[in-house]
């Protein structure tokens, strides 16, 4: 379980980048969600402790700053450029190496993690010979080396084909079972394939942490379409938030989250797709009152 | 250690560090074919004129550095390997695979000390020089490569090899003179060049590598220097100040200038040729010496128990010993007395001098002696393993004016061959003894032959000077005589002839003393 307590964090003299977050995750696999610039690697960074900020952070009780915490994280940058030339079977002993893990067991952890994501028969292939795939699951294999309690993963889909995404959350949950694992994207898709849990962060603060059936279903019964032609007055909106509008033609149509209750009886309710929570979470637009 | 072969594994896998090998070799290669080998007098001579191959290696250690440091560190980061550690290790790790171009010049020594029959002796001191030299050279432009590199990732990095390359080269003296005065500006200038000391000096032949003070000041200079710009690199990788990188860059920033000042105190000086070596002014006043004997240590720093017998003149008695030799002792007929001294001169009072015909002098002196010509060359001096103290230099005290002829009778402690122009009997120290008005003391790697009853000494290891020839043409050019300064043919047959110096003022003339002739082989007449 991962506890973030009261983190806060700013590069230099600038404007804090992740304020006063908290929040807590249990095991399985969260999306870290958030738009560019929402603070998403700063956070992933200061869970790795790569960075280091104000409040506190622990994996299982055990403390950011001891030296233990480490060893339970494992981390996949957004960018896996790792030593072109180096074959994947020293790049795999050498993360054993570094992550301490006892020399006699080097190579039986090596051959385990490239077990595990099939990477057996291109061990002695160079990094730089790799499809783009084989490079993730590299990727992975260097994550599963050390035993890790938790898992950070920086958009590690980000560039990749749908197919070769598809294959690769497989490979993630087949690899990291019973593991925390907190995956940063801004691809809504992946979250449907593989999201146990979201945390969501707009402007450095965390706007949702829960699972993500409760974040899929938060807008259940309370997203409505209003429609009015261009041009006309404004239909008058009490206690609602417009996430979205559309122009077609002489009309506009506006996705609208708001009690039934409140609604006008022109509104007509639809179900939300994830952009619709998405939108919702990360302030949509500012809270109105009116439509049109 | 595991960043380290983490490092070179990164480093030996990579094809650029190959190409920086192959251009060295290429380079290196180029250099021996373009010099005439027939006219490289020794193996060490041809490897310290590869000043355009050390400018060279430079610039491509340099750009080898910026490469490495603009690397990512991806691997070390998903291992949270702190960020200090991975560019400390990095930039070790490539000083240790580029360090293997040390491989060329030791190659190229085994095979030439052994084509040329070279003495162990004379082999080590050449590649513990070298080694160090080149390792300098490596120092320096990879760790400032290596800042560079981490500090700026674009490539117009790379073009400050070409500016830094100047500054750490004898090219420096081109903008030094901007800064500093002549004499401050030689010293400076090969303080901070990584190159061989005064680079368009004449190379003496028979001192083997110069592995001395100055060379060795040299190297802890560039290895302090090296720590600094390590600390720097810390400092970017920590993006802060703390404490103990602070003492060490505050450390570092005051060792410096300590050793830059005790590098330029212990550069030669540069001499007049009339003060130290020939025509000088009478100073006697009647006063005559007769014997000398003693003690000499020669070494970098030498030691000298002196005792003078002088017949006695008028007044205060002048001797003269070079100013660079201290006094540590000064007796007359055993006891202590006082005396002025001022530069080259000692003045014992008149006062001080018993009523004999004759007294004795007992002097306790040593120093650095360490002078150049104005061509650059260092002529004048001692260093572990060899020295010149040629004639009419004041390294024993002279009187100035008198010309008689005296005894001589020293036990020499030396680390090489030793010659003289008197007899020298060779066992565990030397016995230098004879008659004669002057005194000339080398020690080197030296050797000598003897032809039509004339014995000629000459430095041991020179494959490109014929002697025989040098002596012949000599003898078709004006001698020089050091007494009257004037020239005129060379009239008496001499019993020996020292052919084992450069340059030191008088244009190449053969030098004429009593029964011998200091010959500077190969300058044009």
């Amino acid at each position: 379980m991962l506890k973030v307590s009261n983190v806060t964090y700013s590069y230099k003299n600038d404007q804090p980048v992740l304020k006063n977050v908290s929040f807590t995750l249990r095991d399985g696999i969260a999306f870290l969600l958030g738009e560019n610039g929402s603070g998403k690697t700063t956070l992933l960074k200061v869970i790795t402790s790569i960075l280091t900020s104000e409040g506190t952070l622990s994996i299982n009780g055990i403390d950011s700053r001891s030296d233990e915490y480490k060893s339970l994280i494992s981390y996949l940058p957004q960018e896996f450029d790792i030593y072109p030339e180096l074959k994947i079977v020293d790049i795999l002993r050498f993360v054993a190496l570094l992550k301490k893990v006892d020399k006699s067991k080097v190579n039986l952890e090596v051959r385990k993690a490239a077990k595990r994501v099939n990477i057996e028969d291109i061990l002695d292939k160079t990094f730089k010979k790799c499809s783009c795939g084989m490079k993730r699951r590299v990727g992975i294999a260097t994550a599963l080396i050390g035993n890790p309690q938790m898992v950070v993963m920086d958009e590690p889909t980000a560039g990749i084909d749908p197919k070769e995404r598809i294959a690769f959350y497989k490979t993630i949950r087949e690899c990291f079972e019973g593991k925390n694992v907190l995956i940063s994207t801004h691809i809504l898709d992946d979250i449907e394939i593989l999201a146990d849990n979201v945390v969501m962060l707009a402007r450095g603060e965390v706007t949702y942490c829960g699972s993500y059936k409760e974040f899929r279903n938060s807008l259940n019964g309370r997203l409505f379409q209003i429609e009015s032609k261009v041009g006309e007055p404004p239909v008058a909106l009490s206690g609602c938030r417009v996430l979205s509008s559309e122009k077609q033609g002489t009309v506009v149509k506006y996705r609208v989250v708001g009690d039934a209750g409140i609604m006008p009886e022109c509104a007509v309710p639809i179900d939300p797709a994830t952009e619709d929570i998405w939108l919702y979470y990360q302030g949509g637009k500012d809270d109105v009152g009116q439509a049109g | 250690m595991r960043l380290i072969r983490l490092n070179l594994k990164v480093i030996f896998s990579s094809i650029i560090l190959y190409l920086f090998y192959a251009f060295v070799v290429l380079f290196f290669l180029f250099f021996f074919i373009m010099l005439d080998q027939t006219k490289i007098i020794n193996y060490v001579i041809f490897l310290d004129n590869l000043a355009y191959l050390e400018i060279a290696i430079f610039i491509l250690a340099f750009c080898l550095a910026v490469y490495f440091a603009q690397k990512g560190y991806i691997l070390e980061e998903i291992c949270f390997a702190p960020r200090t550690s991975c560019l400390l290790y990095r930039n070790f790790a490539l000083l240790i695979a580029s360090s293997c171009i040390c491989a060329v010049p030791l190659i190229y020594i085994i095979i030439s000390s052994i084509m040329e029959g070279t003495m162990l002796y004379f082999n080590c001191l050449a590649i513990i020089y070298f080694i160090f030299r080149w390792l300098s050279l490596l120092l320096v432009s990879e760790t400032l490569g290596f800042l560079i590199g981490t500090l700026r990732k674009n490539t117009y990095v790379y073009l400050l090899a070409a500016p830094f390359s100047i500054i750490f080269s004898h090219l420096n003296e081109y903008f030094l003179f901007l800064f500093f005065k002549e004499d401050k500006l030689i010293a400076i200038s090969n303080l901070l060049s990584l190159q061989e000391p005064l680079i368009h000096g004449v190379d003496i032949d028979y001192s083997g590598a110069r592995v001395d003070l100055l060379f060795a000041m040299k190297c802890v200079f560039t290895l302090i220097f090296t720590l600094l710009i390590v600390v720097v690199t810390i400092i970017v990788a920590q993006k802060r100040f703390a404490f103990n990188t602070v003492i060490a860059l505050c450390s570092c920033l005051i060792v410096l200038p300590v050793l830059g000042r005790l590098y330029v105190s212990i550069f030669p000086k540069v001499y007049s040729y009339e003060d130290k070596l020939y025509i000088t002014d009478d100073r006697s006043a009647g006063y005559m010496i007769l014997s000398y004997e003693g003690d000499i240590r020669l070494s970098e720093y030498s030691d000298f128990k002196c005792i003078v017998t002088v017949k006695k003149g008028i007044g205060d008695l002048t001797l003269r010993l070079d100013e660079t030799l201290k006094i540590h002792e000064l007796t007359l007929e055993g006891r202590k007395i006082k005396y002025i001294r001022s530069g080259d001169f000692i003045v014992i009072p008149e006062n001080e001098i018993p009523n004999m015909n004759s007294f004795s002098v007992g002097l306790l002196y040593g120093g650095r002696v360490q002078y150049r010509s104005d061509v650059d060359s260092i002529n004048i001096y001692t260093s572990w393993f060899s020295s010149a103290l040629p004639p009419n230099f004041a390294f024993i005290p002279i009187v100035d004016g008198d010309l008689s002829e005296k005894d001589y009778n020293f036990s020499v402690k030396c680390a090489n061959a030793l010659i003289s122009n008197l007899t020298v009997e060779a066992g565990d120290v030397y016995t230098v003894s004879g008659r004669s008005n002057t005194f000339c003391l080398f020690c080197g790697f030296l050797t000598q032959f003897e032809k039509e009853g004339i014995i000629f000494y000459r430095a041991k290891y020179n494959k490109a000077t014929d002697y025989w020839v040098e002596y012949q043409s000599a003898l078709t050019r004006y001698s020089f005589d050091p007494y009257t300064c004037e020239f005129e043919n060379l009239s008496t047959k001499p019993r020996k002839v020292f052919m084992i110096y450069y340059l030191y003022g008088i244009f190449g003339y053969p030098v004429v003393f009593d029964d011998y002739i200091m010959l500077n082989y190969g300058y044009p007449s």
